[in-house]
């Protein structure tokens, strides 16, 4: 594999991008590169933090500051990075959950899939009580239908809307009646006197339909499975690329993710193994997400979020977890990008190069360099190769105007300025 | 335990990140460096117009009232701002952080006000503060987040969804502008502006100090960002566009830090600052949220709320002073805590969690004086003031009286009002939250004596004492307007302010007409040689020294500001400024009668013509919707009025006759007065 596509698989499945590892994906062929970007095993187990006595709101910090930890630690960090999209995909927000396990329980469950059976997924995460409290399937009974989740399940998880009428709604939300939660709203429970029996029309089929029977009809039958192949795949080429599946794409891989059980792996290997993603479309730069972004400004510092808090910069930009603005998930990529939110960066960018030039050896003696070398080993320190000429120039007309007036900012301003670079905010 | 910033942005939605929230925060950022007030017309003006254009902002009606909700944060003492001070019982409970009560400042009941409110006490003795003891929520635990999140959401059931009391009452205003509720936090907008159908606008705080400051490193670091944003990435569009963003954030966070020029060096006042200028944009903000944390003294609390108490009297103070007073009859201010504090002190110097507290409702139409009496130190629910005015009776109070809501629907249940006010909004009656152009809805006929006579809902302000009046404009806001007389005399009446005028001046030719600028912060003077004179308005050319073949009758300002048209007898259509477009005229057409005078639409993609006879020429997106130009008139048209749709108009004549077209409607002439009538407004 050339250089500029082992640099460009490591960054966009939240990789290091430093030298040493993309020398390593250089080493493989496409396939086994994939293969290494995807072995999560090496990650070793997720150990939940500590629930302790936190509240909702202050255990969504602590599992905020885990994921950024854990994301630029790791040694396969695509593991973070898909866990983000299946939360952005079948999202829930913190607002509705009542106890803070089950936001952790929640993440337990994505995590027990995440490259497993895309079916078995979506179901346990219909179940589990995050899900039902956030689309209110909790209060769903019989003689007083609630359609949220319902709905959301169809347009939002499954098959995309206008594949299915009102109708469809009203009655999938008869069969999901009586999935609720115990009386303490803490664990779920079928409760078959909440239950609707009867029958129901639901996509041109009349039974008495159940709710996990719904979603085992659609992973079953031939034209609605093909839907719901290409529904995900279309969400997750969006989350990979910023940009629309091409369709040829979407025709070679959902029969292969069909035919593999929906299995996740597949699908996802798959998708990054098109030509579309290595050479085509897939290829153009776009702006890293928030949490990818901060996650690998940790990295490359060697810094922890117990000393940065990244939490409120990861909420003010837009990407916390448990926050999404809808139930569609985080925002596009250019909500993230606009120059108010360059204001909320900015700020939090100059306290990490703080931290790093105080607290880690973080491009120490740079300013013993020539002022070439200080700005290539600078932009080398944050994984950019290749920076263009211009951007190399404006560094390093500052190196010699920081030499010639002053002396001791050059680390810091470098950390700072490549940190808001075009070259380490897009990818 | 987690600090009140920590639960106040757990309880926010961080501010929209859309490419529309960006240019609407710049604008605000303008708004609230003063630019809308401060602008002598000229290119801020101008730019007002675009950017209140796309923001969808409008003012209000003149009888509608605004609310500004000081958030304390973090549980306020009320004993230790407004305290029994001559009370033994107080005394011995609050040992040595009881107030000095030869410092404090006497409300009467027994009760003082702490020693640093001095402007408060000042509001207090004109009668413009309530005080109101012993409110709170009895039914909140005493944890910061949950108590907050109950008066956030200020509902009486759990059936209502997670939103707050002010973003339910702004989803029930029809026509509220876009800015109808601002957060002005920096810290996203807190769950009291999230209605059901909407969310409140969060303004941007401060940006970080580095974007701004004179230190050399900062700006060399700030400058290679700067660089970033125009050169050759070779990263394609998003790294174009990511790098603009960087170079474009530095000019924006340059703009949102000249706001805190000129203000007090305290974030609490400047943003309360900001809050009055916002008001004073007239941008239709019905609701402002404020917020000054710290209350949470669990030690050393003699001096940390005798800072809070300085620094809350100072923002208030700096509210008023900053707000126009023409505004000032529509606006009330309202302090609330999440809770109170025990009454004793604890080991620490301290006070802890309790509920029971005091909040003030301040401004000219607030009933001054003491609501709920001196607290009862024996009413005690878990060590603290038992609540004796419950919080959601304080919102009823409000909402219905000053904002004009259903209460009961906004709380989804009925609260006892305290009846805080001497009257309403404005000029004094309460009125429901109308249709913004609600006060245009009809018309003011005036005289060339100075007379004003004044149909539909249209309030008059008084005539002029001086005769010769030939022209009159209506400000936009509806609550008043300028007569201007042939020698260049202008009178303001209403919300509308003097800016200048040409009485006095030689002149070649007699002042014909006038125009005010969209925002209605200055306006023009025409002369019947073309001669334009502006005043606080942007000028753009005039037919001053050009010999012209038939006199100026009449003018139009273009909406934007940024622009005019007048018109000559013989239909000539004369455009200055780069928004007043030329959509044709008369010129060169013989006409039966002479043209008189002219309309813009309000899009200002068009205009009316009308000759004497009544004869309608219309141009552009203006539309013909009839004319008197077939029938035979008493007297001469002389003047005309667009409605605010622009979908009709109103012809004036001499005599005082009215004809109606279009969706203008009918609200009555002055053909009966015997008077000699110049214009309509």
């Amino acid at each position: 594999m050339d250089r500029g596509e082992a640099r460009h698989l490591v960054r966009r499945t939240g990789g290091d991008s430093r030298a040493g590892e993309v020398d390593a994906y250089e080493a493989l062929t496409r396939a086994g590169a994939v293969d290494r970007a995807l072995d999560f095993g090496l990650n070793g187990n997720w150990s939940a933090p500590g629930v302790g006595d936190q509240r909702t709101w202050e255990y969504v910090n602590t599992l905020a500051r885990d994921w950024v930890d854990r994301w630029a630690t790791v040694a396969r960090p695509f593991e973070q990075k898909l866990l983000l999209f299946f939360h952005h995909h079948l999202t829930v927000h913190r607002n509705r959950i009542k106890h803070s396990d089950q936001m952790h329980e929640y993440l337990t469950v994505l995590r027990s899939h995440l490259l497993g059976d895309y079916r078995q997924m979506v179901k346990d995460i219909a179940l589990s009580p995050a899900m039902l409290l956030y689309l209110d399937n909790h209060r769903n009974r019989v003689g007083k239908p609630n359609e949220n989740f319902a709905r959301e399940l169809m347009e939002i998880h499954l098959i995309g809307p206008e594949h299915y009428s009102q109708n469809d709604v009203a009655e999938a939300a008869r069969a999901w009646t009586g999935y609720t939660l115990d009386d303490d709203d803490r664990y779920h429970r079928f409760e078959p006197s909440m239950h609707d029996d009867r029958e129901k029309t639901i996509l041109g089929v009349t039974r008495r339909w159940n709710g996990l029977q719904l979603i085992d009809h659609i992973f079953t039958d031939p034209t609605l499975r093909d839907l719901a192949a290409r529904h995900l795949i279309t969400r997750f080429w969006l989350f990979m690329t910023a940009s629309e599946v091409p369709a040829a794409v979407l025709d070679d891989v959902a029969p292969a993710f069909v035919s593999s059980n929906f299995n996740i792996r597949t699908m996802v290997r798959a998708v990054l193994l098109r030509e579309e993603f290595f050479t085509g479309i897939g290829r153009n730069p776009i702006p890293r997400a928030p949490m990818e972004y901060i996650a690998d400004l940790h990295r490359v510092m060697g810094l922890r979020s117990d000393d940065t808090n990244p939490q409120w910069v990861l909420r003010q930009m837009g990407q916390m977890p448990f926050h999404p603005p809808n139930p569609l998930g985080w925002d596009k990529i250019e909500t993230f990008i606009s120059a108010s939110a360059f204001l909320t960066r900015a700020g939090f960018i100059r306290n990490l190069a703080w931290k790093a030039n105080g607290d880690t050896p973080f491009l120490d003696g740079i300013d013993d360099l020539t002022p070439g070398d200080s700005v290539l080993t600078a932009l080398r320190g944050f994984g950019v190769e290749g920076a263009s000429t211009a951007n190399r120039r404006i560094l390093e007309d500052y190196v010699v105007r920081e030499r010639g007036e002053r002396g001791w900012s050059e680390r810091v301003n470098l950390i700072t300025t490549v940190s808001l670079s075009p070259d380490v905010q897009v990818g | 335990m987690s600090d009140f910033l920590e639960i106040r942005n757990a309880l926010s939605l961080p501010d929209a990140q859309d490419p529309a929230s960006v240019s609407r925060r710049r604008f605000l950022s303008w708004v609230a460096a003063g630019g809308a007030t401060m602008a002598a017309g000229g290119i801020l003006s101008s730019q007002f117009a675009k950017a209140a254009e796309f923001v969808g902002a409008a003012p209000i009606g003149a009888n509608e009232g605004i609310l500004v909700l000081i958030q304390l944060g973090g549980g306020n003492d009320g004993l230790n701002m407004v305290a029994p001070v001559d009370s033994g019982q107080y005394r011995d409970l609050r040992g040595n952080i009881a107030l000095d009560p030869g410092a404090s400042h006497r409300i009467g009941e027994g009760l003082a006000l702490h020693p640093a409110l001095t402007g408060v006490k000042a509001r207090y003795d004109s009668g413009q503060v309530a005080v109101l003891s012993g409110v709170g929520d009895g039914n909140a635990d005493l944890s910061h987040f949950v108590a907050m999140e109950r008066w956030m959401r200020g509902a009486g059931t759990s059936n209502v969804s997670f939103s707050g009391w002010l973003g339910r009452y702004l989803d029930g205003v029809d026509n509220a502008a876009d800015l109808a509720g601002v957060a002005v936090t920096g810290h996203g907008v807190p769950l009291t502006l999230v209605g059901r159908n909407r969310i409140g606008v969060g303004l941007s705080g401060g940006p970080p100090r580095w974007l701004v400051s004179d230190k050399d490193a900062e700006i060399d670091a700030r400058r290679i960002i700067e660089r970033f944003g125009t050169a050759a990435h070779g990263l394609g569009p998003w790294g174009d566009a990511v790098a603009e963003s960087g170079a474009d954030g530095l000019r924006f966070g340059q703009q949102i830090n000249e706001v805190s020029e000129g203000l007090p060096d305290d974030g609490f006042a400047e943003e309360m600052a900001i809050a009055a200028r916002l008001i004073n944009a007239g941008v239709g903000i019905r609701v402002l949220s404020v917020d000054l944390g710290g209350f949470d003294t669990h030690q050393g609390q003699n001096w940390r709320h005798q800072n809070l108490m300085e620094r809350l009297d100072l923002g208030i103070s700096t509210f008023w002073q900053e707000l126009d007073p023409r505004v000032a009859g529509q606006v009330t201010m309202m302090t609330f805590s999440e809770f109170g504090r025990r009454l004793g002190v604890n080991g620490a110097a301290g006070t802890d969690h309790g509920i029971g507290s005091m909040s003030f409702v301040i401004g000219p139409k607030v009933k001054g004086g003491i609501f709920g009496g001196a607290p009862n130190l024996n009413a005690v629910d878990r060590g603290s003031l038992a609540t004796n005015i419950d919080y959601l009776s304080l919102y009823a109070s409000v909402l219905g009286p000053w904002l004009g809501a259903d209460a009961g629907e906004v709380l989804g249940g009925n609260y006892e009002d305290l009846g805080l006010f001497n009257s309403g909004p404005g000029n004094g009656t309460v009125t429901s939250p109308a249709p913004v152009p609600g006060a245009t809805q009809g018309y003011l006929v005036v005289t060339a004596a100075g007379g004003i006579y004044n149909y539909g809902n249209r309030p008059s302000y008084g005539g002029s004492a001086v005769p010769d009046v030939v022209a009159a404009v209506a400000h936009p806001a509806g609550t008043g307007y300028w007569l201007c007389t042939a020698d260049g005399g202008v009178e303001p009446f209403g919300a509308a302010n003097f800016a200048g005028s040409m009485r006095g001046t030689q002149l070649n030719g007699r002042i014909v007409d006038m125009a005010c600028t969209h925002d209605g912060s200055g306006y023009y003077l025409l002369g019947e040689d073309g001669g334009v004179f502006a005043f606080d308005a942007p000028f753009h050319g005039s037919t001053g020294d050009i010999r012209l073949n038939a006199p100026v009758v009449g003018m139009a300002g273009h909406p934007t500001g940024d622009g005019y048209w007048f018109v000559a007898t013989d239909g000539g259509i004369f455009t200055y400024g780069p928004d007043a477009t030329f959509y044709g005229s008369m010129g060169g057409t013989p006409l039966n009668q002479p043209v008189v005078t002219m309309a813009a639409t309000p899009s200002g993609r068009g205009y009316w013509l009308c000759a004497a006879d009544g004869g309608i020429f219309s141009f552009g997106d203006a539309e013909f919707y009839g004319s008197t130009g077939s029938i035979s008139l008493n007297s001469p048209i002389v003047s005309m009025k667009s409605t605010p749709s622009g979908k009709g108009y109103w012809l004036v004549a001499a005599d005082g006759g009215i004809f109606a077209f279009g969706d203008a409607q009918f609200h009555g002439s002055a053909a009966d007065e015997g008077q000699r009538v110049v214009a309509i407004a």
